[in-house]
């Protein structure tokens, strides 16, 4: 088993000074993971910072299960080129990857939803879904970008966590159900959700 | 080989197997941990406080990590009481939880709407009265932080149960004593504490508190001294049963709250840092139990030993 992680805090460092051969307990699988059409054909996979962890192992997933050719198109954005984590593997998986930087330091200088954009054309004539996570800002853009040309994207969010059970309702996101607003648990609903169900205005 | 010690405890005329339940909103609606826990092996499950319409809390972030603690601003999302009837109180019933009920109210009529509802329903144990919730008519006040409006809520919900009711006292008070009395006389088979300390916590990167309603409850081993100093008050205060909260993570800390006089004990937070944590405090307390061959539980709550007695 393998983890990709950031060290934020301290239970990241803790995390992080375990040595080879020292038992941990893990809880999970938890929660809700990204959904994958059987008959998907191209797939875009749109990462933020962090948002690589997941996204690379989608993209393996992908490539161990798909039957036929599988197209997958990835754009990573970071702030920096020092941010850049995990572009090794997740390129080798990708069938092309575009890569975008703040401040220009590494690929496209940038934000990653504008690299996207200008490929949307190309994407939709081929029925594209895509899978996004990063921070809220980029989903939001790609919120505005995606929703009203009506093409599909689930998106796995973050929150900060308590229980991971859908017990203590500490990792609320804003969801549309029917025609109101409510609360939805990252952990337990999520992480995964459409796109479109989020509620990106605001808070 | 000792027999195994009885755990079972009386909450007046409530009868609990163990004196190990689980604390309001750290448990969900139970079923939750069903895949950790054998609900039904402990003393009972106190489920998220319940309103009269369903809430849906504060806007996120509304959890922060703090040392040897947390802070948190739910602002008490729950289903409404008429769904947890109609929904989670069967499924509790059909596994044999005992349950109690925590109930959440912004007046005090809406508190007695929902203990009336809770009252003609199948399978609630108890009731456990919130009165951390902020009084909307006295300007967010919490009912609990004044003796006379904690008295009134008590005093209106009684007329309208039956079933046990504890009372859960806020923290946030100059003196304790004088609120669990003023329950007391108004009515109460028990009082519960502690709720949440008020507290906070601020980001200085972005000079933003870290939750969205600035301000939170602080809850985990960091209150665990105060909240038994304050159960030990309690204790000497009232003669309905107390029952001890407050940074409980293994049975020796639930000892404290029992030798304190605690009759029973609720694990909170603990339960995020290990979901089996409730049954590991139940069976830490028998193995002592054996360990100083004391036959009852009952025989070791209030024996604390104080200076000069
Ligand atoms: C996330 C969270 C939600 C809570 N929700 C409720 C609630 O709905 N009603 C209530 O009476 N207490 C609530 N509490 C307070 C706990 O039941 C308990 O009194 C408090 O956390 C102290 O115990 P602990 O340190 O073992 O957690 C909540 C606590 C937490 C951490
Ligand atoms: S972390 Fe507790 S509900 Fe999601």
């Amino acid at each position: 088993m393998e983890f990709l992680y950031r060290v934020t805090g301290r239970g990241t460092r803790i995390l992080s000074e375990r040595c080879e051969g020292e038992e941990l307990v893990l809880t999970g699988p938890l929660g809700r993971g990204f959904d994958i059409p059987p008959g998907a054909r191209r797939i875009g996979l749109v990462a933020g910072g962090m948002g690589v962890a997941p996204l690379t192992y989608l993209a393996r997933y992908c490539r161990e299960r798909a039957s036929g050719s599988i197209r997958i198109t990835t754009y990573v954005g970071a702030r920096t080129a020092s941010a850049l984590v995990g572009l090794e593997e997740l390129s080798a998986l990708s069938s092309e990857v575009v890569v975008t930087t703040d401040d220009g330091t590494y690929g496209t200088c940038g934000v990653v939803t504008a690299a996207l954009e200008a490929d949307m054309g190309d994407l939709c004539r081929d029925g594209v879904i895509f899978f996004a996570c990063g921070p809220r800002a980029m989903m939001a853009r790609l919120a505005e970008c995606l929703i009203p040309a009506g093409v599909p994207c689930q998106v796995s969010l973050e929150e900060r966590m308590a229980c991971g059970l859908g017990a203590c309702l500490g990792c609320a996101v804003a969801v549309r159900r029917g025609d109101g607003e409510t609360y939805a648990s990252v952990c337990k609903d999520g992480p995964v959700f459409p796109l479109a169900e989020v509620v990106w205005e605001g808070k | 080989m000792t027999a195994d010690p009885d755990l079972s405890v009386t909450i007046a005329g409530l009868r609990l197997k163990n004196p190990v339940m689980t604390a309001s909103g750290t448990f969900g609606y139970g079923e939750e941990y069903a895949g950790f826990v054998d609900l039904g092996r402990l003393g009972a499950v106190v489920v998220k406080g319940l309103s009269l319409e369903p809430r849906s809390g504060n806007p996120p972030p509304r959890i922060i990590e703090t040392p040897c603690g947390m802070l948190n601003a739910v602002g008490l999302q729950n289903i409404g009481v008429r769904s947890f009837v109609a929904e989670k109180l069967p499924r509790l019933r059909d596994r044999g939880v005992t349950v109690v009920a925590n109930v959440y109210g912004e007046s005090v009529d809406e508190y007695r709407r929902v203990c009336e509802i809770l009252s003609t329903a199948l399978g609630v144990a108890a009731l456990e009265i919130n009165v951390s919730c902020p009084n909307v008519s006295k300007g967010g006040l919490a009912f609990g932080s004044d003796p006379e409006t904690a008295a009134q809520v008590t005093a209106k919900v009684r007329e309208v149960t039956d079933l046990t009711l504890i009372v859960k006292l806020t923290p946030n008070v100059t003196d304790i004593a004088v609120i669990a009395r003023a329950v007391e006389e108004a009515g109460a088979d028990a009082v519960s504490l502690i709720n949440t300390l008020t507290g906070m916590s601020i980001d200085v990167e972005t000079k933003k508190p870290h939750l969205y309603n600035v301000t939170g409850g602080l809850s985990g081993p960091a209150i665990r001294p105060v909240a038994l100093r304050m159960v030990y008050q309690a204790v000497r205060a009232v003669r309905i049963p107390v029952i001890g909260i407050g940074g409980i993570c293994t049975a020796n800390d639930a000892l404290e709250f029992l030798i304190a006089g605690a009759r029973a004990v609720q694990v909170g937070t603990a339960n995020f840092i290990d979901p089996k944590a409730s049954i590991r405090v139940l069976d830490g307390i028998a193995d002592y139990l054996r360990r100083h061959a004391i036959g009852a539980l009952r025989d070791l709550i209030g024996t604390l030993r104080t200076p000069g007695e």
